[in-house]
């Protein structure tokens, strides 16, 4: 019989081992090809994310991988990868930590740690199922996790970052104490004490009072949500929104039970906006006041009547715990005494029994006062630290913020910068460069009393901009709109402040202009910007049937940047001297003639919708601009170009007009069939 | 297998180069019981089983200095492994003809294999050829280890006998049960290894 009858079946396992365990070495575990991670299972799925655990091949551990789902939104890919950003940024054993982030095929992914164990809905959910409830989940122990909680919304706070969506569903807790809070999506930042770093992660500010996340549903969760998170209630957004939701997380905690309910969503958001809830202690009789009172006292609906930091409501807490009376509850003497008996049995036992030792007890008591006292300066000098530090760190990021506006006036982003000046001089209102650039942009957008105010802020009591503001403001009372541009601009082009100038012309041209007052606008400004003798005739024609200007057979316009934006599809203008193509700037422009000009290069020119060119007669050397336009036919006739190499970067191409002989025979099979060829 | 090292002088182009005759020796030194196997599982009895082991490779002889493995777009392995299933197919059909009415085994085995696809085939090839060279790799290292150690993972090879089992059967530490385990396995996963460079195409 043979050998092989004696054989093992079925241990090919230990063959597939072999090959996973590979080279025993450590060193060789971290020399690998292929990817990172392997492994994949699916986990879990929200409206935008997907969660899978996989291996981490180097480490050689699990970890919980987030994936986005659609990434064809860009918007959703920023929002998705900002979420890890911030999330990132916090370094704290009660945040879920973020290991690693990368894009892979397009796809946005982040990995973190991964927590075994269950969700506190979770927790919760089956623990209302038992009937003694205290007996796995014991009060001490729901604390222990909301003050774990509570720490890391503190931390995250100290860093100016707000999570806004607290709720039991997104704390994980592990079987070995880890309570983590996960899920960062709704979070935002609160610019004026956060780091420098996540500024850029700022979105209150434009979006203070929208209330949609990005796939259109409320933003928040109803049932844990607070009431200024429903659209129905205008308050800002803030510290005191996650201070809410910390008091809805206590009274789930509590009772067992979400505190807004509803048939539906809109009735769950109608209770919310109202702070419509049941007591705590309706739904668990057996509940200590003090808790209630902390809870409640969380849960206000005017923001002021919260507690104004996460820390005062661990304090009030911590006295729970410790047996003292908390702040929330306004504590009666008797209710203090009782409490003190408590805390103090041994002691207060033997003062029953002596009377004598009263005086002592009374001593000891005044003593706890003081004591307490003490703790109370103690915690108001902190406090008082904490603002200055505060206040410091919101006025240094003054400059970050004028910086940034000062680069929006750099690319004629008037409302980008303004809003940018307005952010520096909220945190710095004595900064008197802010001021002054504030000046420009109210001017630039023709609001010439608050330039005025501005400059006066700034301390600029006499100047150029300061007459030319009080001369349109007074102008403005009497003459047309028109009237006080033009009259302005001659001002300006006479001071030669050509700077101003393109400012104040780049708001009116961008502005809401009917066509009427945009010709004459034009006819003026061209003539203004040019030296024109009397000799010159000036061919300024428009025919809004056709949407096509002329201002062809003009040698003397050298500058027509006020043609930007025209509403024109086709603009004739041959024989001018005009030199740069940034006159033409506009996604109207369809068909340009800029033949026989001084226009020597392409790149300038940025008509995004171009689909017919003439650059006949001029010096061009280089089209490689051109490819990104969807041009179909071009004049290339009488220019030194010699190549038809570009013509397959330019698939729409049908048309192309040359000088006869332009081209040798060689050159001409860069043609397509279907392209005309015309020769003059 | 991604420890196939391609630049190597593989046994399959020793064979193929006819002045190397040993060549031919270790080839079935090798695969003769990896043929065998298989055709034991297609349900042949030993007897059988053993000349048609013989008619196999002489029809590999015979065939091996025409594959091209580059060609043929297969793996060595399932070459062989057609090889094999066709060779079984013949037989078993002749031999059910013959004794249409006697033998209902082979009808049987017949008709399992006419279920078989290639796609299967390739599946068996692969299992069995893993099966064969861990069972190869332990017949190499086991008089190598000591008699405690290969006792101890003999247990494991035949059954699933617990740890705790084994330690309390040999009288050791369950502990120490375990670390030896892992020696052992250790020491096999790296023969498997080199056994399958050396074997694979």
């Amino acid at each position: 019989m043979r050998e092989e009858e004696h054989f093992f079946d079925d241990i090919n396992e230990l063959f597939v081992e072999a090959f996973e365990t590979g080279d025993n070495t450590l060193i060789n575990s971290l020399q690998f090809e292929g990817d990172n991670f392997v492994d994949y299972d699916a986990y879990s799925e929200g409206g935008i994310k997907q969660i899978f655990l996989c291996t981490d091949r180097r480490t050689g551990r699990r970890v919980a991988m987030a994936t986005l789902k659609d990434i064809s939104n860009s918007q959703k890919v920023e929002a998705f990868l900002r979420e890890a950003k911030i999330n990132a940024a916090l370094q704290h054993p009660n945040i879920v930590p973020i290991y690693e982030m990368g894009i892979e095929e397009e796809k946005p992914w982040f990995a973190m740690k991964f927590i075994a164990g269950k969700s506190l809905a979770d927790i919760i959910s089956e623990t209302k199922n038992l009937e003694d409830h205290n007996s796995n989940f014991s009060l001490s122990h729901r604390l222990d996790i909301f003050m774990k909680v509570c720490d890391a919304i503190a931390y995250a706070h100290s860093l100016g970052v707000l999570h806004l969506d607290i709720k039991p569903d997104n704390i994980r807790i592990s079987n070995y104490g880890d309570v983590v809070l996960c899920d960062w999506g709704l979070a935002d930042i609160e610019a004026t004490s956060c780091d420098e770093k996540l500024l850029e992660f700022c979105t209150i500010l434009e979006h203070d009072l929208n209330n949609q996340t990005l796939d259109g549903s409320v933003k928040g969760t109803p049932g844990y949500m607070a009431p200024e998170q429903t659209s129905l209630v205008k308050i800002r957004k803030g510290r005191h929104t996650d201070i809410f939701s910390l008091g809805t997380l206590l009274y789930s905690l509590l009772t067992l039970d979400k505190p807004f309910k509803g048939f539906d969503i809109q009735d769950i958001i109608d209770t919310t906006a109202k702070c419509d809830f049941i007591k705590p202690s309706k739904l668990q009789t057996d509940l200590p006041d003090s808790l209630e009172a902390v809870c409640l006292k969380a849960m206000q609906l005017k923001p002021e009547d919260r507690y104004q930091t996460v820390e005062d409501l661990q304090k009030d807490i911590d006295a729970y715990r410790n047996g003292f009376a908390t702040y929330a509850e306004n504590a009666s003497f008797l209710k203090l005494l009782k409490l003190m008996v408590y805390r103090h049995k041994l002691r207060s036992g033997l003062v029953m029994s002596l009377l004598s030792l009263m005086i002592i007890l009374a001593l000891v008591f005044v003593h706890n006062l003081d004591l307490s006292k003490q703790f109370v300066e103690k915690e108001n000098e902190k406090l008082l630290l904490e603002q200055d530090l505060y206040l410091q760190r919101g006025k240094d990021s003054a400059p970050l913020f004028f910086e940034r506006a000062e680069e929006s006036l750099k690319v004629f982003d008037f409302q980008t910068g303004l809003r940018f000046c307005k952010e520096a001089l909220e945190r710095d209102n004595q900064m008197k460069p802010a001021w002054e650039l504030k000046a420009k942009f109210n001017f630039a957008m023709e609001d010439y009393q608050e330039c005025l105010d501005s400059l006066a802020k700034a301390g600029v009591s006499k100047g150029r901009l300061i007459n030319l503001a009080k001369i349109a403001l007074l102008a403005e009372a009497t003459d047309s709109r028109q009237e006080v541009r033009l009259d302005l601009l001659r001002r300006l082009h006479s001071f030669k402040d050509m700077t101003t100038f393109s400012l104040l012309l780049h708001n009116i041209i961008y502005s809401d202009i009917s066509l009427d007052e945009r010709l004459e606008f034009c006819q003026y400004v061209i003539g203004l910007r040019n030296k024109r003798t009397a000799q010159d005739a000036f061919n300024f024609n428009y025919d809004p049937q056709t949407q096509s200007l002329d201002i062809s057979n003009n040698p003397w316009i050298k500058i027509a940047l006020c043609l930007r934006n025209f509403p024109a599809k086709k603009i004739n203008a041959s024989y001018t001297s005009i030199n740069h193509g940034n006159n033409f700037m506009s996604h109207h422009l369809e068909y340009l003639d800029i033949s026989n000009t001084q226009i020597v290069e392409l790149k300038s020119l940025k008509c995004k919708n171009l689909k017919s060119l003439n650059i006949s007669g001029n010096i061009i050397h280089n089209l490689d601009p051109l490819e990104q336009y969807p041009l179909i036919s071009l004049d290339i006739s009488y220019t030194p170009i010699k190549y038809l190499n570009f013509v397959p970067k330019i698939p729409t191409l049908k048309q192309i007009t040359i000088k006869k002989k332009q081209f040798s025979r060689a050159q001409l099979k860069w043609l397509r069939p279907d392209i005309e060829l015309i020769e003059k | 297998m991604k420890n196939t090292d391609n630049t190597r002088y593989t046994l399959l182009q020793k064979i193929k180069d006819p002045k190397n005759e040993n060549s031919w020796e270790e080839f079935v030194e090798y695969y003769s019981g990896y043929i065998y196997v298989i055709i034991r599982n297609f349900r042949v009895d030993i007897e059988d089983s053993e000349d048609l082991m013989q008619d196999v490779l002489i029809k590999v002889w015979k065939g091996i200095r025409t594959y091209d493995p580059a060609a043929q777009r297969s793996k060595f392995r399932t070459w062989l492994c057609s090889v094999i299933r066709n060779t079984v197919f013949n037989f078993l059909k002749s031999k059910s003809v013959r004794n249409s009415k006697q033998n209902v085994c082979y009808n049987d085995a017949l008709e399992q294999m006419d279920l078989v696809n290639e796609a299967e085939v390739d599946k068996i090839a692969e299992k069995e050829w893993q099966n064969y060279i861990a069972n190869l790799a332990w017949k190499n290292i086991k008089d190598e280890l000591s008699t405690i150690n290969r006792q101890i993972f003999e247990e494991t090879l035949k059954s699933d006998m617990s740890n705790s089992l084994i330690a309390e059967k040999y009288e050791l530490a369950e502990a120490s049960v375990r670390v030896y385990k892992m020696r052992v396995k250790k020491a096999l996963s790296k023969e498997i290894v080199r056994l399958n460079s050396e074997l694979s195409w």
